[in-house]
């Protein structure tokens, strides 16, 4: 079984799930209100290592065991509304917040993104990180101020940027070392892969620029990117890595 | 340079800058309390960081800093904060201030106690639990649920069960007797974590780097930080010396984990076997290196000097 894990408006997962489907692959569509609303949880973590058993309000069971792989774009948890306009719920959401990321930890590998302390999809990161990271897999990036000072963060060069303005913006979506989306050169690809491991994000979208120059500056990184712009190549790769993963 | 970021008398921050000035180290004290008067710039150009921290009128280079001692309070309950409206101005600079400084540390070059992304897996203590069990350690049997049957099963076979929370919040253990299993109706609005109680002696491994520092602690109270309120008997505390293997392992762990300085909490069976509760990110050595001596704010001061 696969599943995709998602937030209820989250149409780029639904549209992971239908094509999918599509290509014959066992999945599961599990929305976050659905999640949220399960009846019955069993997570055991111990010597023999840790499994999770979510019972689903529908009837559906998510046993952990019998999963093969999973996309993991869940955003948000809420509590119980047992709790919700109780002095409880701020402890009740960092109770299930706990839970969210343990049990996303436990399912068996490929999770595309692996939860992190940081984000439930993937570790969510503050701009000059993704800059450091972006610089370190090859890419060129504008240089960047941020101040305690100021409201908003700015270009230090403002006059250099002016200067020379991107000729184009483009976005690709990164997924388990493959990159689909807008037609890129085989040396961006290969640093927009790069940026992906150092991040530890199997599933990234990257806005880029192309300078005057010709060179591709990083712009923005996005754990949760639109993945319908990478067209149903992304879905055949993912189909793929899901039958692969399957038959192992 | 070493800067320090907290409440200057906590006694960690304390003890840490009290090691670093003895030692000959400048130090720099970003005093939350006086947030309002601080500012931050961080410049990121082609991958390089540098930036600038300025308090009361002085500004010092980031990129002069060697070390950064990060002991900080959540910042909205600072009492120059906590009274402020959720639109104050005064508000939104200590939030801005705070979270530069956070981003900062994540990718200053400096040696950072600890970064804030290693600080993160205690917000969860199964997930953390996982990441122990991969480092080689046992771990403590554990059943995460809404269904008190389930936890009448797992009491029936394993005895006595204690149970706490998931999160960093509310975090004090309790033992699950007959009163409390009275009471697991409670459970099915939100699920619960219980474990297997484990026989044996406290054991806290606080580690710098490569070096280990191990504290028996003798108490009858279920969690000994509580022992004098829930025992009368406050907790004995003595330096050990854990097995060359146990202590790797511990060092080994916190490398794992990303963190420069941690909290290890282990217990010793009567068989000899080291469990592994929890590794604490952000430990509050002071406890232990007054009930036993050991230097332990002395190693972090040398860490943070690079000595």
């Amino acid at each position: 079984m696969w599943l995709v894990l998602c937030d209820d408006s989250d149409a780029s997962a639904r549209w992971v799930y239908d094509g999918l489907r599509e290509r014959s692959v066992p999945v599961e569509f599990v929305p976050a209100s659905v999640l949220s609303a399960a009846v019955r949880w069993i997570h055991r973590v111990g010597s023999d290592g840790a499994f999770v058993e979510v019972f689903l309000a529908d009837g559906r069971c998510i046993d952990s065991r019998d999963v093969h792989g999973t996309l993991n774009r869940i955003v948000s948890m809420w509590p119980s509304p047992e709790y919700l306009a109780t002095p409880d719920r701020d402890y009740a959401l960092q109770e299930l917040l706990a839970l969210y990321l343990s049990l996303l930890h436990c399912l068996p590998p490929p999770v595309l993104n692996r939860p992190s302390p940081q984000g439930l999809s993937g570790h969510m990161r503050y701009t000059p990180d993704w800059l450091v990271l972006a610089s370190r897999a090859g890419f060129a990036t504008a240089p960047y101020v941020v101040s305690s000072s100021e409201d908003e963060p700015r270009c230090r060069n403002d006059e250099q940027t002016l200067h020379r303005p991107p000729s184009a913006h483009h976005e690709v979506v990164v997924a388990a070392g493959r990159v689909f989306g807008s037609s890129v050169t085989p040396q961006v690809a290969a640093a927009a892969c790069r940026l992906s491991d150092l991040a530890g994000a199997d599933l990234l979208g990257l806005r880029l620029a192309t300078t005057a120059d010709g060179a591709a500056r990083f712009e923005a990184a996005d754990l949760y990117p639109d993945l319908r712009s990478a067209g149903p190549d992304l879905l055949d790769h993912l189909a793929g890595l899901l039958k692969t993963k399957a038959r192992t | 340079m070493i800067l320090l970021c907290g409440i200057p008398s906590e006694p960690p921050l304390a003890m840490v800058r009290r090691r670093l000035e003895e030692g000959g180290s400048e130090c720099v004290v970003l005093n939350q309390r006086e947030v309002a008067d601080a500012d931050l710039e961080i410049c990121v150009v082609a991958g390089r960081v540098t930036g600038r921290l300025t308090m009361r009128g002085q500004a010092y280079a980031l990129e002069h800093i060697d070390g950064v001692y990060l002991r900080l309070m959540d910042d909205r309950f600072l009492p120059e904060v906590r009274k402020e409206a959720a639109d104050s101005p005064v508000r939104a600079h200590s939030r801005r201030v705070h979270e530069t400084l956070l981003a900062w540390t994540e990718i200053a070059s400096a040696r950072v106690v600890n970064r804030p992304s290693a600080m993160g897996s205690n917000a969860s203590k199964p997930y953390q639990a996982q990441l122990i069990r991969d480092s080689g350690f046992d771990i403590p049997e554990t059943l995460i649920t809404n269904d008190p049957d389930l936890v009448a099963e797992f009491r029936q076979r394993w005895g006595r069960l204690i149970y706490k929370s998931m999160s960093g919040v509310r975090s004090i253990i309790r033992v699950l007797d007959d009163d409390a299993a009275a009471k697991l109706d409670a459970i099915r609005w939100c699920p619960v974590q219980f474990q297997r109680y484990v026989e044996g002696t406290d054991v806290r491994v606080h580690t710098v780097g490569t070096q280990v520092f191990a504290t028996s602690i003798s108490s009858d109270a279920p969690d000994y930080r509580y022992a004098e309120r829930d025992t009368g008997r406050a907790a004995n505390l003595a330096p050990l010396d854990l097995p060359d293997d146990i202590a790797e392992r511990c060092t080994a762990l916190a490398a794992d984990l990303g963190l420069a300085v941690s909290g290890i909490d282990l217990r010793r069976t009567p068989g000899g076997r080291y469990v592994c509760f929890e590794v604490n990110p952000c430990p509050v050595f002071s406890y232990y290196e007054t009930g036993t001596g050991q230097e332990i704010s002395a190693a972090i001061a040398a860490f943070l000097s690079g000595v």
